[in-house]
């Protein structure tokens, strides 16, 4: 069944014209961002756009760009159809409220692998054409790539995570997408009081703090190339990534109890 | 067997009660309209059963059955479509089919099956959103039907349909209801009620006041037409019969409405005065009569009761 849903959600997205242009409108930020890394790395000699160097623009310079159109197409799927209201549709015609949010938990996870996939091969496609073949083991992948890696899919699913709990609450796509967006600057705001109060450490527990951490390739340096950092405040990396699964379990969960306790 | 069984049925919202206290039945078969003017809580009341609205109290049964389990198995024996057709604007009309039969577990024929039974075939490859508001109802009606359930909750549905429209829904719920269904149909149009259902509930302000077989409902049970050669004395006479409630004269007879039923009771009374009816025969009201004095009276209750 849960086989079936999950075809269901995929087949809708894939058929609905403004998923497509979320998705395109993302995929010309990207092209025009790494096609100007590749293509000044052509024009002159002082520019270099290959591996290993590239991974920091890879992995960091996009992951805000892909976090966003994430939450955006979440926001898109998961508002409309109480626009629609298919939400109490497919109820009614004998889905239960748990499949119904499973299938909607269960394009979190695909989104962020499709947009961060697809980002992470063209932008990788053209850093490999760029690298320079003199330099022996370009492409070996170091603990602080993976680290990078993984804080950009935690990040990604906390901030759609976000995005799933303000569709399910405010049930309108326009106004949820602009709260989904305008969030992080209330956020931004009020964290900034906290550290003007010297809460720095309280300040940086806050979601969007933690998001957006979790987004920072120097945060996974390697103990040698710490004096790169220029970062605030360095987490270490497993409490990081503890910190972000716990705000997605958070937000999760208060998603599923907005969603199963309200009328549709 | 009841398939459908609620009991002290309520929901309110905030400051507003929208359901209050309906405890009503449905048996298999039963085509059971709801009739009820706009706001008495028709589709909240159909919502509860399909489960989309949580009741504040009360509890209900479908097919006997009243477990989280049994009602999350019963709606699957359930067809409805609630206040008005949703479905994806983007998709075409078949491909929305595909996404109930996904859910209900059914295939490409059935879904074939149910565009031909609203007359649809030809037109389910188009978007949804580029349908007149007659053909989303009829897909709405298609994916009720969907799998064949055994039970149908149709809320309106022949709501904002031209005249012809709400013809051509009103024979399919009649040819479903002939099959055997049980329909459950929620409806503020008198003459739809009267001419497709077989049991009526006639709800307003949230409150269940009346319900049985449009026959009981419908049948004159205290009101009689008579007529005697001398008009004028009768009614006088009438009047003054102490069993008498109301009183309405036509050109040609007078109604009267009694308080004990007991129509022989008069008819002695009259002869004892010398009065010998022509004819005693007891009044036929239509539907439209029991709903405007039920749902007056209901008002005065609830405005004596508040
Ligand atoms: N979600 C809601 N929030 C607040 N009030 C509601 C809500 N849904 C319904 N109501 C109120 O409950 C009452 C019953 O509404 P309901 O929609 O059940 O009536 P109805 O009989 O279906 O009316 P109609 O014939 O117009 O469809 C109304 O007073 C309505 O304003
Ligand atoms: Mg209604």
């Amino acid at each position: 069944m849960i086989w079936t849903l999950y075809r269901m959600e995929l087949f809708k997205l894939v058929k609905r014209l403004a998923s497509w242009v979320t998705y395109l409108s993302y995929g010309v930020l990207i092209v025009m961002l790494y096609g100007s890394f590749y293509y000044n790395a052509l024009k002159s000699k002082f520019a270099y756009f290959g591996f290993p160097n590239a991974w920091q623009a890879i992995l960091e310079l996009s992951a805000p760009v892909v976090s966003t159109f994430s939450a955006v197409l979440i926001v898109q799927a998961v508002a409309s159809e109480f626009d629609w209201r298919t939400s109490r549709q497919n109820i009614i015609d004998g889905m239960s409220k748990r499949q119904w949010f499973t299938a909607k938990l269960l394009l979190l996870p695909t989104v962020a692998v499709f947009f961060f996939g697809s980002e992470l091969i063209y932008s990788g496609t053209l850093a490999w054409l760029g690298t320079d073949p003199e330099i022996e083991n370009a492409f070996a992948i170091t603990s602080t790539q993976l680290h990078a890696i993984i804080g950009v899919f935690i990040g990604v699913l906390c901030y759609s995570s976000i995005a799933l709990l303000v569709s399910l609450s405010v049930r309108s796509t326009g106004p949820a997408l602009g709260i989904t967006l305008i969030y992080q600057v209330f956020e931004n705001i009020t964290t900034r009081t906290l550290r003007g109060f010297d809460l720095d450490r309280l300040a940086d527990w806050f979601p969007f703090q933690v998001h957006l951490a979790l987004l920072k390739y120097n945060q996974y340096l390697t103990a040698g190339a710490e004096a790169k950092r220029g970062l605030e405040h360095v987490w270490d990396t497993n409490l990081l990534f503890v910190a972000g699964f716990g705000w997605i379990a958070v937000f999760l969960t208060a998603s599923w109890l907005v969603y199963r306790n309200r009328d549709l | 067997m009841s398939v459908i069984e609620t009991s002290n049925l309520t929901k309110r919202f905030g400051k507003t009660l929208a359901v209050d206290d309906v405890s009503l039945k449905v048996e298999r078969g039963h085509v059971y309209g709801i009739l009820g003017p706009n706001g008495s809580g028709k589709t909240t009341t159909i919502g509860m059963i399909v489960g989309i609205i949580r009741p504040t109290s009360g509890t209900f049964r479908l097919f006997d059955g009243d477990t989280p389990q049994d009602l999350h198995e019963a709606r699957r024996r359930i067809g409805g479509t609630l206040e008005q057709p949703n479905f994806y604007p983007f998709l075409t009309g078949r491909e929305n089919l595909k996404i109930v039969a996904g859910i209900k577990g059914l295939g490409k024929r059935e879904i074939e099956t149910a565009l031909a039974v609203v007359n649809m075939s030809d037109r389910a490859h188009k978007e949804f959103k580029t349908f007149s508001l007659g053909m989303k109802q009829r897909l709405a009606l298609a994916a009720a039907m969907l799998g064949d359930p055994e039970l149908l909750i149709l809320d309106e549905p022949t709501n904002s349909l031209d005249p012809e429209g709400m013809v051509e829904i009103r024979e399919l719920i009649l040819k479903l209801a002939g099959l055997g269904k049980t329909i459950v149909l929620a409806s503020h149009l008198l003459v739809e009620v009267e001419r497709i259902c077989s049991h009526v509930a006639i709800i307003k302000n949230g409150r269940l006041l009346k319900h049985g077989t449009v026959a009981e409902i419908t049948r004159g049970d205290s009101s009689y037409s008579v007529h005697a050669g001398d008009l004028n004395s009768l009614q006088t006479a009438i009047e003054n019969y102490p069993g008498t409630q109301h009183t309405h004269r036509h050109t040609d007879r007078i109604i009267v409405e009694l308080k004990d039923n007991d129509p022989a009771a008069l008819n002695r009374y009259l002869a004892q005065r010398g009065i010998y009816l022509s004819e005693l025969s007891e009044q036929e009201r239509s539907l439209e009569d029991a709903f405007m004095e039920v749902a007056f009276t209901g008002e005065s209750n609830s405005r004596q009761g508040s």
